[in-house]
């Protein structure tokens, strides 16, 4: 996947996406599932300010992020106000929530910032990797 | 006869006067119409901005206390795998203490066997030789 240049620089051309999720856990889950595929570059966040910063200095490198998957409930900052943060600046980024709070209220607010996806966490990895993946061809 | 054509004329003057003045009345009235129903649009369109600002503020409380929610929940989850990994730690110490302890005993249950056996066979040897010396003793002691 990886293309070379002239200097032989090696130039990542795989899509990057963006995981935040504040359980250690499901961070080691993604990182198993996502080190397994060759389809994407996955950096993971450990919470939603983490995941603002790495979304930002990404955007300030100019990088971005094809497809932004976020926890929903995170101790520092929701993934909703995350995704509101997001789409201030990019009305494009495609965002997925993975969250175990799968009550209206907030399928109403993924459905307010224009999320692509509303997954519920007890979708097993392939299954988040398949919608992460479908994702990047829009 | 020219009397009469003079007050019909002035009858037909005053009837298009009339008639003028009716349209303008016409005019007024719609006029007024017109800027007491502007009047109810601004009021209705000042209550409709005041409600929406009211359901803006509303929604936005709304919005922080959803999001207060879900940092509480997010919080009291974490705590809980804290303590769950925690408790998971001092289980596992627990274990290999026990384990420890285990080996320790099972260790010395070992020794004590070997040491036995060795007490034995050092016990079974000193008969023999005894024996055998014995044996030599009473055979020279013959005559």
């Amino acid at each position: 996947m990886a293309d070379t240049t002239q200097s032989g620089q090696a130039i990542d051309q795989k899509p990057h996406v963006l995981f935040a999720d504040d359980d250690e856990v499901a961070q080691g889950l993604l990182r198993v599932v996502t080190q397994r595929q060759d389809t994407f570059d996955a950096q993971i966040a450990r919470g939603g300010r983490e995941a603002l910063e790495m979304w930002r200095r990404a955007r300030a490198e100019g990088r971005s992020f094809a497809v932004i998957v976020l926890d929903g409930a995170m101790p520092d900052i929701t993934g909703y106000r995350v995704a509101e943060e997001i789409r201030k600046v990019d009305p494009d980024v495609q965002i997925i929530f993975w969250t175990g709070c799968d009550d209206p209220i907030s399928e109403w607010r993924a459905h307010g910032v224009g999320a692509a996806e509303f997954l519920d966490k007890n979708i097993d990895a392939a299954g988040l990797v398949e919608a992460v993946t479908s994702h990047l061809e829009h | 006869m020219d009397d009469c054509k003079e007050l019909a004329l002035e009858v037909k003057q005053l009837s298009s006067r009339m008639a003028v003045m009716e349209t303008r009345r016409e005019e007024f009235v719609t006029h007024r119409e017109m800027e007491r129903a502007l009047g109810e649009i601004t009021r209705e369109q000042t209550k409709v901005s005041s409600a929406l600002d009211n359901l803006c503020g509303n929604f936005d409380s709304f919005r922080e206390a959803h999001d207060k929610t879900l940092i509480e929940r997010a919080q009291a989850e974490k705590e809980e795998r804290f303590e769950r990994m925690q408790m998971l730690r001092e289980q596992h110490a627990a274990e290999m203490k026990e384990r420890e302890d285990q080996s320790f005993i099972n260790t010395l249950k070992r020794g004590s066997i070997y040491f036995g056996l060795v007490l034995t066979l050092l016990g079974i040897l000193s008969a023999l030789i005894g024996g055998i010396l014995w044996l030599i003793q009473h055979n020279q002691a013959k005559p």
